[in-house]
C-alpha cells in the first residue's frame, strides 16, 4: 500500500515538474523576461539590473528556472500588472464564485447523470437507453457560451427568475449568491452531466454482465435490489473516478461560463488577463490550475486504492 | 450481390446514416457556399439590420443587415476548415508521439508524463495560453489546438499500440528480423486505423467547439473572419432584441458536432466490438 | 412407496436467440422429467445447448438476449400445485427462485458478490424467502456453512469471497442455494471449474444433502465419469435436442444413440472390453458440431456417424422409445 502511494507521489511531482517547466518555457516565449515579469511593469532599469543579478538572470537557462521555481514555491507568484496587487492575492480573492459554482455544478451533473446512466443501463437498447445516449451525446455538442446565452435570454430577461449576471451585491448572502449561481450552474451542470452518463452507463454494463449479479438474480431477489445493491455498489468506482475528473472539468468550463455571466472568478481572471497581457496573472493562474488538477487526479488515484479492497494488498 | 458486412451494419443505423448525411448536406453548403448561398454575406443593409427569419432572409438579418443563412453558410468554410485542420494535424502528431510511446518501452514513461503535464491544463486555457502567444490568426488557432489534442490523441493511440505490440505475428516479424521502422509503419499501423478514424471524427468535433469558444472570448481567430464563434461573439449584445443571431450560429455548431460525434461512434461500434462499452 | 407425480416435466422446450446473422436455435424440443429425490444428469458437449436449458427453466436469460421460448416446464411446488415454470408472472417466479427452485454454477471465483461477506449474502436469501430478521438469518446461514462442511464457520461468516478458495466458494454457493430447503436443486457444472481431489468432496456433499433433503437434482455436465456415480437418469443432448434418454446403468450398459456410444467410447476405461488386448490410441468422434445457424435437415449428428443411412439425411428422426423407460432420437432403433 504505503508503495503504491508512494510511486503515484513520485508521478505526480514528476508531472507537476513539467507542468512547471511547461509554464516558464511559455511565458517566457510570450513576455521574454519572467523575472521582469515577476516584478512588473513599474521596475526601473536599475531595479532590474539589480534583481537579474540577485536572482542571476546573467546565470544560465536552467539555474534561472531554478530561481524562478524557488519563487513560485514559496508562493511568490508576482504581481499583476493590471490589478495592482500579488498575483496569488488576485486569484484567492476570485476563487470563491468559481469554486462553489463548480460544486454546484458538479451536483447538477451527478444528480442528472447517475440516475440516468443507472437507467440507460438496465434497459439497455430500448427507446430509454437510445434517449439518454442521444441526449448525453447532444450535451457533449452544445457550446457552453451559446447555451449561457439562450438561457439568460428565457430564464434571466424574459422570465426574471435569475439575475442576468452579476454575483449578487457585495455582502450578500449566501443564499443570494447561491441564486446568482443557479444559471451558470446549471449551464455546466447539465452539459457535463454528458460524460457522467456515458461512464455510469457503461461502468453498470459491465457490472451487470458480471456471473455475482446472475447469482443475485437467482436468489429470487426483486430486480430493483439486484440494480441497485449489488449492482452499484461494485460499480461505484469508475463513477467515482468520473465525478472527480467532472470537478477538474469544471474548472475549464468555468471559463467561458464566467465571461457569459459576469462572475468575478478566477476564469474571468484568466481571460481578462490574455486580452489585456497581464504575464504574472497568466502564469499564475496556469501554473495553480495546472496544480489543481494534477492533485485532484492524484486524489482519484488514492481513491481507487482505498475503495477497491483487492487493491490493497 | 450482397454488400460487404459492414457497409450493411452500417446502413442499418439509421441514427448514423442521419448524421452522415446532415454532415455531407453541411459539407456540401460550405464547399458551394458562392453558388449555394442566397446572398452576399458582407452585404451590409443598414435598414434591413435585425430582422426575422422571412422568406426573404431564411435566417434573419445580423446587426449591420446581413444576411445571417449567407454568414452561416460562408462561415461554415472556415468553422470547419479549422476544425479539419485541427483534426489531421492532432491525429498525425498524436499517432507519431503514441505509437513512439507504446512501442519503445524506454520512452514509454516519459512521453507519458509529458502527455499527463500537457493534460494537466483545461483545454481552453491551454489554447488561450497559446493564442495568447503566438499571436491571433487562423493559422496560430490551429496550431495551439492542435498541440491541445495531441496528447490526446497520443494516449488512445499508444493504448491500442501496446496491445498491438503484443500480439503474436509482430514477435513473428521481429523474429524474422524486420527493421523496426518497417514494422510499426507496415505492420502496427494499418491495425490501429480503427481507432485513429474514431479520434479524428472526435476531435474534428471539439475543435469546431473549442474554436467557437475562443473566437466567443475574442482570444482566437480575428473578429473579421466569420466563423460561427466570431459571429456570436459580434452579435451577442443584440440577443434580447434578436436572439436569431445567436441562435442559429450555435445551432449551426451543435449540428455539426453532434453529427461528427453520432458518426464517430457508430464508427467505432462497428469496428471494434470491445470499445462500445467504454467512452 | 407411493407413486409420486415428478418434481419437474419438461415438454417441447424450445429456446432460439435472434442474431446478426439468424435465429441461432439453441435448444429445440426438449422433453424429461425428474422424480422426487433423484439425480438427473443433462450430458452434452459445449454448445448442446444444456446450459441454455437450465437458464431457460429458471427464466435468468438477459433480457438483452430477447430469447424466443416455448414449451412447458411443470414443477411441482411444496404446497402441491403443479405450476407452469415458463407461465409464471414473474413475481411468482421470483417467489420460487432460491427457494423452491435453486441454482448452482460453473465459476465459484466470479459467482459471489464481492462486497458483500458470505454470511450476508446468505442471510439475504433467507430474510426475503422465509422473512426471518437480521440476526436469525445470519444464525441460519451460519448452520447452512456448518451444512456444507466448511471450518470455523462463524469466522467464515464474516469474510469476504476473495478470502477464500475455490472449493470453499462452491460450498457457499451450495450453502446459499440450500439455504430456504430447495426441492429443485439445478447444478449447472458445479465440479467443472475444481481440481479433481475438491470435485470429489463437493460431488458427495451434494449426494448427503440430497439423501438427507429429498431434494431432486438437476445436473448439468460434461463428464460421464461423474454421470456414472451421481445420477439416477441420464439424459443425452446433441445440438440443442435429446438424443438419449435413460437410467443410469442402461444408458451405460447398453448405449442406444450412436452419439452415447461416442462418448462412451471415448472413455479410456471403457474402450477396453476384457479379454481384448488393451486398445492403443484413444478413441475421438470424428468431425465437429455443426454450426447453430445453418443446421442440416437431417440428423445433426449424421455427418459424424459411422452407422449413418441415407434417411438420416432426408429428416430429423424422431424421439422413439427402445423400453418404457429409454429414449433414443435415431432411426436404427425406430425398428422396435
Amino acid at each position: 500500500m504505503h508503495r503504491f502511494i508512494l510511486s503515484k507521489l513520485a508521478g505526480m511531482l514528476a508531472v507537476l515538474a513539467i507542468v512547471a517547466v511547461l509554464v516558464f518555457v511559455l511565458t517566457r516565449a510570450a513576455s521574454g523576461d519572467p523575472i521582469s515579469v515577476l516584478l512588473g511593469d513599474q521596475a526601473t532599469a536599475a531595479d532590474i539590473a539589480r534583481v537579474s543579478k540577485d536572482y542571476g538572470l546573467d546565470k544560465p537557462l536552467p539555474v534561472q528556472f531554478g530561481y524562478w521555481l524557488r519563487e513560485v514555491v514559496h508562493g511568490n507568484l508576482g504581481q499583476s500588472i493590471f490589478l495592482q496587487r500579488p498575483v496569488t492575492q488576485a486569484l484567492w480573492e476570485r476563487a470563491e464564485p468559481t469554486t462553489l459554482m463548480a460544486l454546484m455544478a458538479v451536483a447538477i451533473a451527478a444528480a442528472i447523470g447517475i440516475p440516468c446512466g443507472i437507467v440507460s443501463a438496465v434497459y439497455r437498447g430500448r427507446i430509454v437507453d437510445q434517449l439518454f445516449t442521444g441526449v448525453a451525446m447532444l450535451g457533449a455538442s452544445v457550446p457552453s457560451f451559446w447555451l449561457g446565452i439562450v438561457l439568460i435570454q428565457w430564464f434571466a430577461v424574459s422570465l426574471g427568475w435569475f439575475p442576468v449576471s452579476g454575483y449578487g451585491a457585495p455582502g450578500a448572502s449566501l443564499a443570494e449568491r447561491v441564486h446568482a449561481l443557479m444559471l451558470p450552474a446549471i449551464v455546466l451542470g447539465t452539459l457535463n452531466s454528458a460524460l457522467i452518463i456515458r461512464f455510469t452507463r457503461a461502468s453498470m454494463l459491465d457490472v451487470l454482465g458480471e456471473d455475482y449479479v446472475r447469482t443475485a438474480r437467482s436468489k429470487g431477489l426483486p430486480e430493483r435490489t439486484v440494480v441497485l445493491k449489488h449492482a452499484l455498489r461494485n460499480a461505484l468506482v469508475p463513477i467515482v473516478t468520473v465525478l472527480g475528473l467532472t470537478v477538474a472539468l469544471m474548472i475549464g468550463g468555468a471559463v467561458v461560463t464566467e465571461t457569459v455571466f459576469g462572475l468575478p472568478g478566477v476564469g474571468n481572471l484568466v481571460v481578462s488577463a490574455v486580452l489585456r497581457r497581464d504575464y504574472p496573472v497568466i502564469q499564475g493562474a496556469l501554473l495553480v490550475i495546472a496544480g489543481i488538477y494534477v492533485l485532484i487526479n492524484f486524489s482519484i488515484d488514492l481513491l481507487y486504492a482505498v475503495v477497491d479492497p483487492r487493491v490493497k494488498v | 450481390m450482397q454488400l460487404p458486412r459492414i457497409v450493411r451494419q452500417l446502413l442499418h443505423r439509421r441514427i448514423v446514416m442521419a448524421a452522415a448525411v446532415v454532415l455531407l448536406v453541411i459539407v456540401v453548403l460550405a464547399l458551394g457556399a458562392p453558388w449555394l448561398a442566397s446572398a452576399d454575406p458582407n452585404d451590409t443593409a443598414v435598414l434591413d439590420r435585425l430582422k426575422g427569419p422571412s422568406v426573404e432572409h431564411l435566417m434573419g438579418t445580423d446587426e449591420l443587415g446581413r444576411d445571417l443563412y449567407a454568414r452561416i453558410v460562408y462561415g461554415a468554410r472556415y468553422s470547419l476548415a479549422i476544425a479539419a485542420l485541427t483534426a489531421f494535424g492532432s491525429v498525425v502528431g498524436g499517432t507519431i508521439l503514441g505509437l513512439v510511446a507504446g512501442f519503445f518501452r524506454r520512452l514509454d514513461a516519459p512521453l507519458m508524463r509529458l502527455v499527463d503535464a500537457m493534460m494537466s491544463f483545461p483545454d481552453i486555457l491551454l489554447a488561450i495560453a497559446l493564442v495568447a502567444i503566438l499571436g491571433p490568426s487562423l493559422i496560430n488557432v490551429v496550431f495551439a489546438l492542435v498541440l491541445v489534442y495531441t496528447p490526446r490523441v497520443a494516449r488512445v493511440v499508444r493504448a491500442s499500440t501496446l496491445v498491438v505490440r503484443e500480439l503474436l505475428f509482430v514477435e513473428a516479424v521481429r523474429a524474422l528480423g524486420v527493421r523496426t521502422s518497417r514494422i510499426l509503419w507496415r505492420h502496427i499501423l494499418p491495425n490501429l486505423m480503427s481507432p485513429i478514424l474514431v479520434q479524428v471524427s472526435f476531435i474534428f468535433a471539439y475543435a469546431i467547439l473549442a474554436e467557437a469558444g475562443l473566437s466567443f472570448l475574442g482570444v482566437g481567430v480575428p473578429p473579421e473572419i466569420p466563423t460561427w464563434g466570431t459571429m456570436v461573439a459580434g452579435s451577442q449584445q443584440y440577443a434580447h432584441q434578436a436572439i436569431w443571431v445567436v441562435l442559429f450560429p450555435g445551432l449551426a455548431i451543435i449540428f455539426t458536432a453532434l453529427s461528427l460525434q453520432l458518426l464517430g461512434d457508430g464508427v467505432r461500434d462497428l469496428l471494434d466490438p470491445k470499445l462500445k462499452k467504454t467512452m | 412407496m407411493t407413486s409420486e407425480l415428478p418434481r419437474l416435466v419438461v415438454q417441447g422446450l424450445s429456446t432460439s436467440f435472434p442474431t446478426e446473422d439468424g435465429l441461432v436455435r439453441s435448444v429445440a424440443d426438449v422433453g424429461f422429467s425428474i422424480a422426487p429425490g433423484k439425480t438427473t444428469a443433462l450430458v452434452g458437449e459445449s454448445g448442446s445447448g444444456k446450459s441454455v436449458t437450465s437458464l431457460t427453466l429458471m427464466r435468468l436469460l438477459p433480457r438483452t438476449a430477447n430469447a424466443q421460448v416455448s414449451g412447458r416446464a411443470e414443477f411441482g411446488t411444496r404446497d402441491g400445485r403443479r405450476v407452469d415454470l415458463l407461465q409464471l408472472p414473474d413475481e411468482a417466479m421470483r417467489a420460487l427462485r432460491g427457494n423452491e427452485l435453486a441454482m448452482i454454477f460453473q465459476e465459484p471465483m466470479t459467482s459471489l458478490n464481492p462486497v458483500f461477506s458470505v454470511g450476508e449474502q446468505i442471510a439475504e436469501s433467507v430474510r426475503l424467502h422465509k422473512g426471518l430478521g437480521r440476526a436469525a438469518a445470519l444464525a441460519h446461514a451460519k448452520r447452512m456453512l456448518d451444512l456444507v462442511e466448511i471450518p470455523a464457520a462463524a469466522q467464515r461468516l464474516h469474510e469476504y469471497p476473495h478470502q477464500l478458495s475455490g472449493g470453499m466458494r462452491q460450498r457457499v454457493m451450495i450453502a446459499l442455494a440450500m439455504a430456504c430447503d430447495p426441492t429443485l436443486l439445478i447444478a449447472d457444472e458445479p465440479t467443472t471449474a475444481l481440481d479433481v481431489t475438491i470435485q470429489a468432496q463437493i460431488l458427495v456433499l451434494m449426494r448427503r444433502l440430497q439423501a438427507e433433503t429429498g431434494m431432486s437434482i438437476l445436473f448439468i455436465t460434461h463428464n460421464l465419469g461423474v454421470v456414472a456415480h451421481h445420477a439416477d437418469d441420464v439424459v443425452v443432448m446433441y445440438a440443442g435436442r435429446v438424443v438419449e434418454h435413460a437410467p443410469v446403468r442402461p444408458l451405460f450398459a447398453t448405449p442406444g444413440h450412436p452419439y452415447t456410444q461416442g462418448l462412451l467410447a471415448c472413455l479410456p476405461g471403457k474402450a477396453h472390453v476384457s479379454g481384448m488386448p488393451r486398445p492403443k490410441r484413444l478413441f475421438a468422434i470424428r468431425g465437429q458440431v455443426s454450426s447453430p445457424l445453418n443446421p442440416p435437415p437431417g440428423c445433426a449428428f449424421e455427418p459424424r456417424c459411422d452407422q449413418a443411412q441415407e434417411r438420416c439425411r432426408q429428416a430429423m428422426p424422431a424421439l422413439v422409445d427402445m423400453t418404457p423407460s429409454r429414449q433414443a432420437r435415431c432411426v436404427l432403433r425406430s425398428a422396435a
